[in-house]
């Protein structure tokens, strides 16, 4: 469904990504983790062509979008559905204008049908008749819901996620994690996940691909990531001091 | 040291090219997208916002400006026996090169700016880029309504502004000047002829496009964050007069042959 | 109070497109219901005057002018629509005036007051001549050139080697006036340019008014010499006539810049000014009765000799010094053993005898008119063989005479003349 193959980034002569080679199988749900500034939204702009790789090519559904125009990527971007970092709601339009505005442009739906899935969307992440609140009037956890909602209501094949649990509650974390299960076993969706939340990580994810140094250094089950020799992963898992302080604690365990 | 200053020269001239080519790439694009039909509901939104708040301050500018060359031209040419003149004079100030750029200025200070900070900060805060996720083509969604509304309301508004330039040099012409009121009309009449005020409304939609284009422009390509939308705007703002001035030379030099 | 934005939009664009639908009515000079009346004034020259110009009854904006077409031979005719309900009596004058000194022309009607009658719409009226500079520059122009091309065509009749040395003289002397004329009319077409600043066109002015009076001041000298000469009497009073215009316009324009300059210098150049002004203009006045009692009269005749079928041309010079002498001088059979006439007689022209030379022989002549047209010549010459010559003229025309002439009528070798002759 999504392919990397030798993708390289760099912003003015600065390389973020270095070689990355990664595959997401249809209906599977990929982890990515890695330090912060390592590069993981720049992953997921590349996969949605917000950005140009400087180097490899990005397939999407067996295109390669690297160099398609932006009316050509739209047709694809049609099947995909991302939650920014910083959630990116449009600020001028109440929630749930933001929420229907895919609707709106994409479908020919009635405006009744339109309403009928924002109030769903909106039940689902927990804000249930906040249609007329403005984006400003809302916390950061609320609008990264939003964004949410708004992000599955065209019902996307493909999704990406960035950090979509970061400041919420453990509750709603909760919540939102089993939302992205549900949308992969009820829909079959490919989501891409980026995350800091371990536990959340380990419970959503069929595979897990960690980034560092702008390489992926590590990539597997949650089985064996959790095995992984890596120090490096190792140190990141378990929220560690040093690489070798993992190292000196595995020889204490033997 | 010298090397340091030509090199910089070069920096800038280089900048500069890149601008402008970018600029003439988004004026392609935006064109290209105008033969799709435009979303009229925004660009009404964009006229009523853009064209019909700038009213009062339009009418204001060029109600004082028109009052300012009537008091000027009136004194020099009563001195001359030529009072008959000043009104058709004041008329084609008004019609041919006032009007039109001071409405441009006002214009671009106001709804310039409000477009460069309005996309600008959709810019930083991604909206733009949620827009693209979102399978939106910003030029369409962004830049063909503001063109559009600029293009046609600048005009309209330089309408206003030739009549109410023109009450204003009446008023001081027969209040403060002495002219009769008949010689003040008719002179009109006698001197300016439709296409002064044709060729103004053309500069007008010139004026209109450059500030839409700049606008957006400057908008879509913000700096990060809210400094960045602070550069962004006054660039435009800038940017847009200085390109009215010196377009408007050139449009009067075409159309004042 | 809610206005939905298609409102704010529409009623804006409504506005602005009534606005506009009555800027461009009002300028293409539309006008709603009464639309007045149409007069045409014809002009020899309009001066710059321009369809959209305004028209004025003593001072006040009545009409405008909606056409000016140049017409095949009357001149220009000049299209006005009087306001409705003006009404301009019959007989007014129609002048072509200009506001200020860079103004626009407009046509200028000066009332009558005995008349008890208004022009009707479409009426056809004349319009008054103002010399303007540029034609009065034009014309000193042709008669300087006149001047010129006659003394010439005097030189070239009146071969004689004596005359023309005596012309000499007076040719000197009319280049001189020329050439003051020209600086004249020089400074006066650079006034024109250089209107803008009045200090210079005041300074320009008492140079001209200068100049001017030297030009007549010399004429007087001329005027000396020609008494007893008498030939250039005729470009000599175009001169002075041209002197005397000049001035008066030079006076005209010192008096419209009097009212308008407040600067003591200027003031006091203007005055002066019109003090040359009107000295020139005086003595060119002086000058010009005492040389319009001068009347000179050049003919020419082309005759053909029916006995001889050969051709024959004469010349001759007539000057009234007074309403009753005059002397004649004159060439015939030019270029065929040319022979000279000189006579001086007295008369009018009724009945006039003259006495002299004749065919380059002493003799005495009369001369008759009778009839309204035709008029008889008999001259008597040399009294070593005398000979009998009879004429005849008949007017054909102003200045245009058929000739009969009858040389030798008591000899055998009688020769018989038919011709035409043209006085200039
Ligand atoms: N548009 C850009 N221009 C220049 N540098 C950029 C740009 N976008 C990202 N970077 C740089 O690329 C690196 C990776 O950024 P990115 O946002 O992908 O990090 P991240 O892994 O998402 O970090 P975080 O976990 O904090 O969100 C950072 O060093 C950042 O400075
Ligand atoms: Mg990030």
């Amino acid at each position: 469904m999504i392919k990397l193959e030798n993708i390289s980034m760099s912003f003015h002569g600065k390389h973020i990504l270095q070689g990355i080679d990664l595959e997401v199988k249809k209906g599977e749900t990929l982890v990515v983790i890695g330090p912060s500034g390592s590069g993981k939204s720049t992953l997921l702009r590349l996969m949605v062509g917000l950005l140009k790789p400087t180097q490899g090519e990005v397939w999407i559904k067996g295109q390669e979008i690297s160099h398609l125009s932006e009316d050509n990527l739209n047709k694809v971007r049609i099947g995909m559905g991302m939650v920014f970092q910083y959630s990116a709601l449009f600020d001028s339009m109440t929630v749930g204008d933001n929420v229907a505005f895919g609707l709106r442009e994409h479908t020919a739906m009635t405006e009744a049908e339109i309403q009928k899935i924002v109030a769903r969307n909106l039940r689902m992440v927990g804000l249930a008749g906040q249609q007329d609140v403005m984006p400003n009037e809302l916390s950061g956890g609320m609008k990264k819901r939003v964004s949410l909602a708004r992000a599955i209501a065209i019902r996307p094949e493909i999704m990406l996620y960035d950090e979509p649990t970061a400041g919420l509650d453990p509750i709603m974390s909760g919540t939102i994690d089993r939302l992205i299960m549900n949308a992969k076993r009820v829909l079959c969706v490919t989501s891409v996940v980026v995350t800091h939340h371990m536990s959340s990580a380990f419970k959503i994810a069929d595979r897990v691909a960690m980034i560092h140094g702008g390489r992926i250094i590590e990539v597997g089950t949650v089985e064996q990531i959790r095995q992984s020799e890596n120090p490096v992963v190792q140190q990141f898992i378990l929220g560690l001091k040093s690489p070798s302080a993992y190292v000196r604690r595995r020889s204490e365990m033997r | 040291m010298l090397l340091a200053i030509v090199e910089s020269i070069g920096r800038q001239v280089i900048l500069w090219m890149e601008n402008s080519g970018r600029i003439i790439i988004l004026v392609g694009n935006t064109l290209f997208h105008l033969r799709e039909k435009p979303r009229m509901n925004h660009v009404l939104h964009q006229m009523a916002h853009l064209g019909v708040d700038s009213l009062p301050i339009v009418l204001l500018t060029i109600l004082f400006t028109g009052m300012v060359i009537t008091l000027q031209t009136a004194t020099e040419f009563i001195k001359y026996g030529a009072q008959s003149s000043v009104g058709g004079v004041v008329a084609i100030a008004m019609a041919r090169e006032l009007a039109p750029v001071l409405t441009g200025v006002v214009v671009a200070g106001r709804v310039g700016a409000a477009i460069t900070a309005e996309i600008g900060s959709m810019k930083v805060t991604e909206q733009i880029d949620a827009l693209r996720v979102m399978a939106i083509n910003p030029i369409k969604y962004l830049v063909v309504p503001r063109l559009l509304a600029c293009v046609i309301m600048v005009p309209i508004l330089v309408i206003f502004a030739d009549v109410i330039g023109t009450v204003g040099g009446y008023l001081v012409a027969t209040l403060y000047a002495g002219i009769s009121s008949f010689t003040y009309i008719h002179s009109i009449t006698l001197f300016t002829v439709v296409n002064d005020i044709i060729g103004g409304l053309v500069k007008a939609m010139f004026f209109g496009g450059i500030i839409a284009i700049i606008g957006c422009y400057k908008g879509l390509t913000t700096g990060e964050g809210a400094e960045g939308v602070g550069r962004a705007t006054t660039a435009s703002v800038v940017s847009s007069i200085i390109l009215i001035f010196i377009s408007n030379y050139f449009l009067s030099l075409v159309l004042y042959r | 109070m809610n206005i939905s934005t298609e409102a704010k939009v529409g009623s804006m664009s409504l506005i602005a497109c009534m606005l506009l639908i009555y800027i461009m009515i009002h300028l293409s000079g539309f006008t709603f219901g009464d639309k007045g009346y149409p007069v045409q004034a014809v002009f020899r020259q309009v001066n710059g005057l321009k369809e959209g110009n305004i028209v004025r009854y003593a001072g006040v904006d009545v009409g405008r002018i909606i056409e000016v077409r140049v017409l095949p031979q009357e001149g220009v005719q000049v299209t006005m629509v009087m306001d409705p309900g003006v009404k301009i009596p019959e007989g007014s004058k129609f002048l072509i005036g200009a506001d200020g000194l860079m103004g626009e022309k407009y046509i200028n009607i000066i009332p009558t007051d005995n008349s008890s009658s208004y022009l009707l719409p479409n009426a056809k009226v004349k319009g008054e001549e103002i010399q303007g500079l540029d034609e009065l520059i034009a014309s000193s122009d042709r008669v300087l050139a006149e001047v010129h091309d006659l003394v010439k065509s005097l030189n070239e009749i009146v071969g004689d080697d004596k005359v023309k040395a005596a012309m000499k003289n007076t040719i000197l002397n009319a280049q001189e006036i020329t050439d003051n004329m020209n600086i004249m009319m020089g400074n006066l077409a650079r006034m024109t340019q250089e209107n803008g600043d009045i200090n210079v066109t005041v300074k320009n002015l008492s140079a001209m008014s200068r100049s001017l009076r030297e030009a007549s001041a010399r004429a007087e000298v001329m005027m000396q010499a020609v008494d007893n000469d008498g030939k250039t009497a005729r470009d000599l009073q175009e001169t002075l006539v041209n002197i005397k215009n000049t001035s008066i316009r030079v006076e005209k324009m010192a008096a419209a810049l009097e009212g308008v300059v407040t600067d003591p210098e200027t003031a006091q150049n203007i005055k002066d000014t019109l003090k040359n002004a009107r000295m020139a203009s005086e003595r060119a006045n002086k000058m010009l009765t005492k040389v319009s009692s001068i009347d000179t009269k050049v003919g020419f005749e082309t005759l053909y000799n029916q006995d001889t079928g050969k051709y024959s041309s004469n010349a001759d010079l007539k000057i009234n010094t007074s309403p009753t002498d005059f002397a004649i001088i004159g060439v015939s059979h030019i270029g065929d053993g040319s022979k000279g006439n000189f006579q001086v007689g007295k008369g009018n022209e009724e009945f006039a005898g003259r006495a002299g030379v004749i065919e380059s022989k002493v003799g005495v002549g009369v001369d008759t008119k009778i009839g309204k047209q035709m008029s008889l010549s008999l001259d008597v010459y040399d009294p070593q063989d005398v000979r009998v010559k009879l004429r005849s003229l008949y007017q054909v025309a102003p200045d245009t005479f058929i000739v009969g002439q009858s040389d030798g009528i008591n000899k055998q070798d009688e020769q018989t003349y038919f011709g035409v002759r043209r006085n200039f």
